[in-house]
């Protein structure tokens, strides 16, 4: 198992209920698996948010690490997993 | 080689230069050039709808070429609604059609007699009497001036419509059908000058630089592999509104709320059932842009658009659920000819005085989200008809004329009104709405570094020390030196004439992303330069405020952004339905501090405690002469 610290960026901090949780996962645990682990051990509203039709919603941002990540890349033991809704400009 | 033409609508004369080259090197082109132009030849002494303002079009280094977004032109201007600094930037075909007919810049001054428009073909301005268009609609003249009302990759029109010739202080230039030059008024610039259209043919595209062509090319290729841009491409601005109403970053019902209930009405899936076709302008690969057709009983429109600035302002801003009225709305301000934006703050304004019983209309309810009303209103501001006419010239003097304490209702900085982002929860904007040296404005810096998590863009440009506090949307203590960057670089870009979607919005492309296609181009530079550039353009338009009279008084927000705190609900969704509907708060978004932002924002800036440039900056900058 590896343990992975998540911290959720903005209003979605209020939506989990914590600004920060260490989550323990299988290895090989996927990003697209990590998000849906969380939606679906959270509140109805975070699932809302954190899901589409059952995978992770396209508005919902990643950084692992301080940097992009693709969907299917796995986490690592002691990785920072940061999760936000994407808002740019307008 | 591109000229500088000056058209003189008094003497109907019209003088053709080289564009000086020592003005090319400090301030490129675009914005650049535009403002050092408005600069040297706008002073104090001329009112903004007198005739020896000038409407600067100016066409930027990039514009008309094959690098990716090259779609933009320029226009400054001084500004009937700041009676400041004003410029205004569109995308579409108008910028590259005048780029290739050799204009770096067309500068229109005087009054004509009469109405008239421009045609100008390769290298040639003529003028054209236009009695027979005053009074039409944009696309009117479009339509009599193309002979169609499709796209043309050689020849373009943009336009004034009854809103600029009524000197409406909130009137557009509308190009290419569904494209605005809107911000700050230049459309009752031009309507002053009498001046109805500009009609441009271009030349054949010119042949491109190997070297070029392969630069514009990996640019393209980087642009549209870009995880980062796949929201913009799949669904334009409107991706926005989804999680804008999760963090409370969609004003509504003139910012007094910053969500709205009806989300599902009007989120980027709601616009799918109306979106006919996607589009894009020229050299554009990201297509960020739709047609889209209002179906409902009572409103048949077809339009370029809507996007997310437009969308808040004629939607959840006005308390308006329905997207058909969004489109009918945004049709009637493109036919009109007026600023999508200013015209939803101003409903807006109109709607809260109502609320608070001190405004009311003989035939209008003014009633939040009224369709009566919203259309009412858009009609009689373009005519100055009615309550229209006390509307018609912005917020500020709105309140000006109706007194009654109705000034705290009026959202603008410095007489533009509000963008549509929320300074309470999107605080880089609400600091960049402040500084802007157009007025409130959010393309001035774009700063979304923090609200997006960019932080492999963070990470390249601030010290790792700062990142956290810098990358913390609540806090704000970085959020100058965030602003600031982003207000160089979005100042390039438009100096450039590529579209901020490419550069700021996302940091796609950065500046060292941007070099080799200059140096491709002949231009010696590289990123640090570029950025240089940057610097010296937001210095000198405020060097043209601070000669004007701005000072720190006039870098504030509203009172409601700092004295009235904004409540956060949750976004619920219903278990049955799974419609969205809001809930318990979930927390309370404030600006902390404002005056520390800004004590910290003229520090870095090298300015003084009102809001000046110091002497050494200016120096380091190249800009001691002008001051």
């Amino acid at each position: 198992m590896i343990t992975v610290r998540v911290r959720y960026v903005g209003i979605l901090a209020a939506y989990a209920g914590a600004q920060r949780q260490d989550v323990c996962l299988p290895e090989g645990t996927t990003i697209e698996q990590l998000v849906v682990h969380l939606a679906e051990a959270g509140s109805e509203s975070l699932r809302s948010i954190l899901l589409h039709e059952g995978q992770p919603n396209s508005l919902v941002r990643i950084v692992r690490n301080q940097a992009q990540v693709e969907w299917q890349t796995p986490v690592a033991d002691a990785d920072e997993i940061l999760i936000l809704t994407s808002i740019a400009g307008g | 080689m591109r000229l500088s033409a000056i058209v003189n609508l008094t003497t109907a004369s019209i003088e053709y230069q080289e564009t000086e080259p020592k003005l090319k090197q400090d301030f490129l082109g675009g914005r650049g050039l535009g403002a050092r132009l408005l600069f040297d030849r706008v002073g104090p002494e001329v009112k903004p709808l007198d005739p020896d303002n000038c409407l600067i079009f100016t066409t930027g280094t990039l514009s008309g070429t094959t690098w990716p977004t090259a779609a933009r032109y320029h226009v400054t201007f001084k500004s009937p609604a700041t009676e400041g600094y004003g410029y205004a930037n569109a995308g579409g075909h108008f910028g590259p059609a005048l780029a290739r007919a050799g204009f770096d810049a067309v500068i229109v001054t005087g009054q004509a007699a009469e109405p008239v428009y421009l045609e100008i073909a390769p290298r040639t301005i003529t003028i054209h009497p236009a009695h027979h268009f005053w009074g039409q609609s944009t696309s009117q003249v479009r339509l009599a001036l193309l002979g169609t009302d499709r796209d043309q990759k050689d020849e373009s029109v943009a336009g004034i419509g009854v809103a600029g010739e009524k000197l409406v202080r909130i009137a557009a230039i509308v190009n290419d059908g569904g494209r605005a030059a809107a911000r700050g008024g230049p459309g009752a610039v031009m309507g002053a000058k009498r001046l109805k259209a500009i009609h441009v043919r271009a030349e054949e595209r010119p042949t491109s630089f190997p070297e070029f062509a392969q630069a514009a090319r990996q640019a393209t290729q980087h642009l549209i592999h870009d995880p980062k841009m796949s929201g913009l491409m799949t669904h334009g601005t409107l991706v926005l509104m989804r999680p804008k109403n999760l963090s409370g970053d969609l004003p509504a019902k003139n910012h007094q709320a910053g969500q709205v209930p009806f989300i599902d009405s009007l989120d980027a899936q709601a616009f799918e059932a109306h979106r006919v076709k996607r589009r894009g302008c020229y050299a554009c690969p990201v297509r960020c842009s739709r047609d889209s057709k209002a179906d409902g009983e009572l409103y048949s429109a077809g339009i370029e658009g809507p996007e997310y600035e437009t969308t808040d302002a004629l939607g959840p801003m006005i308390w308006n659920s329905d997207p058909n009225l969004v489109i009918y709305a945004n049709y009637l301000c493109n036919e009109y000819g007026l600023d999508t934006i200013s015209t939803g703050v101003v409903i807006a304004f109109a709607m809260e005085c109502r609320q608070r019983g001190l405004l009311s209309d003989p035939d209008l309810s003014l009633e939040w989200g009224d369709p009566q009303t919203i259309v009412g209103l858009i009609e009689r501001i373009s005519r100055r008809e009615g309550v229209g006419d006390v509307l018609a010239d912005g917020v500020r003097r709105a309140a000006q004329r109706l007194g009654q304490g109705t000034d705290a209702y009026a959202l603008h900085v410095k007489g533009l009104e509000l963008p549509r982002q929320e300074p309470r929860t999107a605080k880089g904007f609400g600091l960049g709405h402040a500084t802007s040296n157009r007025g409130a404005d959010h393309l001035y810096g774009l700063p979304a570094l923090d609200l997006s998590g960019n932080w492999e863009t963070a990470r390249k440009i601030f010290p790792a020390e700062i990142l956290d506090q810098l990358m913390t949307p609540d806090d704000e203590t970085y959020k100058p030196d965030m602003l600031i960057y982003g207000e160089h670089y979005c100042a390039l870009t438009d100096a450039l004439g590529i579209c901020k979607f490419s550069t700021t919005e996302e940091y796609s492309l950065l500046p060292e992303d941007l070099a080799p296609g200059l140096t491709a181009l002949g231009i010696q530079t590289d990123a640090a330069a570029l950025l240089e550039i940057g610097e010296r353009i937001v210095n000198l338009e405020r060097l043209y405020n601070v000669r004007e009279g701005f000072r720190r008084k006039d870098d504030q927000l509203p009172r409601r952004f700092t004295q009235e705190p904004l409540p956060v609900l949750e976004n619920v969704p219903d278990p049955v339905t799974g419609h969205t509907r809001l809930g318990r708060t979930l927390s309370v978004a404030r600006l902390y501090d404002f005056d520390a932002m800004l004590d910290r924002y003229y520090r870095l800036r090298g300015w003084d405690a009102d809001g000046c440039p110091q002497p050494a900056t200016l120096e380091r900058l190249g800009l001691s002469q002008k001051y």
